[in-house]
Parts: structure tokens; sequence; C-alpha cells
């Protein structure tokens, strides 16, 4: 039997696995630690949390006043020539 | 038919013809994917406010030259994503990143050395930290500015512009192992810099 990941080498190649590039050999060991680690499910689950809180933060559609005024006296002198 | 009612490719003719309002209302359309996309990669709003500026600029000189191939959103956003990441280098050139401490800690036998740590991150946490608007904006910009100029330029691009690996390689000039490399320690490192925040665990 091929030995399991430790949760270090786990989260080494997590970005691969999040990313669905594992190959499949690695990809079954991953998923048996997974079934067998509390920790490192959470560890998943809290990365990609992670990428959700950074869009939500990051998300806002509303442009700042001072930036709609700068780009409406930029427009002007285009339009001046 | 008023300017607004137009689609972009017949205002995009018009701007190119030296109609000045027509350019106005194409940029004006789209500026809130351009602002984002600078703010993202920024972080800074002064900052944002000027790459948005030479993005502008730079629209309108070579406004001439874009044959129309793409959206002008898609050409419009290259120049912004291109003049933010100049910015970048030029004001700020963080060389180093500064997050080892918030990196996962292991025990000698390859166990999360935290555990308790991990398994705080529960959904419910994260809805409470999702619900604090103005404070998660300010730690998520609090960690992604100890991150050096390429993990965040990698990490923007990827996980929030959506972009592929080969686009992000090719942009920044570096390998795609380099790529996949950069964009593990950027996640690995936001959410360690987010724990404590998301935990209420003590900082």
């Amino acid at each position: 039997m091929t030995k399991l990941p430790t949760c270090r080498e786990m989260t080494d190649v997590l970005s691969d696995y999040l990313d669905g590039q594992l190959p499949p050999e690695r990809l079954e060991l991953f998923e048996r630690h997974l079934a067998l680690c509390p920790a490192c499910v959470a560890y998943v689950e809290s990365l990609r949390g992670t990428k959700r809180l950074a869009l939500e933060a990051l998300g806002a559609d509303e442009v700042p006043p001072e930036v709609t005024a700068m780009v409406g006296e930029l427009l002007a002198k285009f339009r001046q020539g | 038919m008023p300017l607004e009612d137009l689609k972009d490719a017949d205002l995009v003719t018009l701007a190119q013809e030296g109609h000045g309002e027509a350019f106005g209302v194409l940029v004006t359309r789209h500026l809130s994917l351009f602002h984002r996309a600078a703010q993202r990669i920024l972080g800074d709003p002064g900052d944002t406010q000027d790459a948005l500026q030479d993005a502008l600029i730079a629209m309108h000189t070579e406004i001439g030259r874009f044959e129309g191939k793409s959206a002008f959103s898609t050409w419009g956003y290259r120049v912004t994503v291109n003049k933010a990441l100049m910015l970048r280098r030029k004001r700020i050139r963080r060389r180093e990143d500064t997050v080892d401490e918030v990196l996962p800690a292991f025990a000698e036998d390859g166990h999360h050395a935290n555990p308790e740590a991990i398994l705080a991150w529960t959904s419910e946490a994260e809805a409470h930290a999702l619900a604090e608007g103005r404070e998660l904006r300010e730690r998520v910009n609090g960690a992604l500015s100890r991150l050096s100029d390429d993990q965040r330029a990698v990490f923007v691009l990827k996980d929030l512009e959506d972009w592929d690996t080969e686009a992000i390689a090719e942009r920044l000039g570096i390998s795609r192992d380099l790529v996949r490399q950069r964009l593990h320690r950027a996640r690995l490192a936001l959410r360690g810099a987010l724990e404590p925040f998301v935990t209420g665990a003590p900082r």
C-alpha cells in the first residue's frame, strides 16, 4: 500500500488540487488523506473561503466620486483637443 | 439617436473619427470594470486613480489603431491592467514578501501544528467576516500588501480576474511553474493573514 501524504505534503499540492491539476494517482492519495483528516478538509475549504472573501472585499462596482470627477476633467480635455 | 444608445462598435468608429463625446460614452460605460481591475492590482486609491488616468490617456491616443478584433471593453481592460502593473513596478517594487509568520505551521511528524485554529474557520465564521464590509476590505488589502509584487499580481489576475496561468506567465514574463509557485504561496499567505479575523482568534 502506498504511504499517504502528510498534512505538510498535502498543503504543498493544495493549489494544484484546487485548480484540478493533480495527476490521478496523486489525487487518489490526496483524497484518501482528506477522508481521514478533518483539519485538512477544513484547510481546503478555508482556502476556497479566502478567495470568496477577497472577491467580496475587492468586488465593488462603484467608482468613487473623485475618480468620476478626474475622468470627467480628462474627457473634457480630450474634447478640447 | 443619442450616443448612449449606440453599441460599442459604433462608438469606437465615431471615436476613431475624432468624436470626443463618443469616446467619453465608451469610457464611462466601462469605467467600473477598468477601475476595479486597477484597484485590485494597486490597492491604494491614489495609485489606482493615477493608473486609470494613464490608461485613459493611452486609450485615447491609441484608439485610432484599435482594430476591433476584441471588444472595446476587453481592449480597454488590458490597457488598464498593463498601466496598473507598470505603476506598481515603478512605485512599489516589493520584491520580497513578509508572510513567513502567516504560512501554515507543521509538527515534526508533518501534521498540522494548530488544527484547532484551522477547524475554527467554519462557514458561520466566514459568513460573519463577509458581513463586515469595510473591515473585511481593510483586512484583505492589508493581507495583499504583505505579498511581493509578483505574488500579488499573480493572485489578483488568477483568483480575482480569472486569467489562465498561460496568460499570466506571458504578461509577467515568468514561467508557468513560477506562476504556480507564486500563486500557491500567495493563497496560503492570504489565508493565514485572514485567519485571525475570520476565526476571532487573538492576534
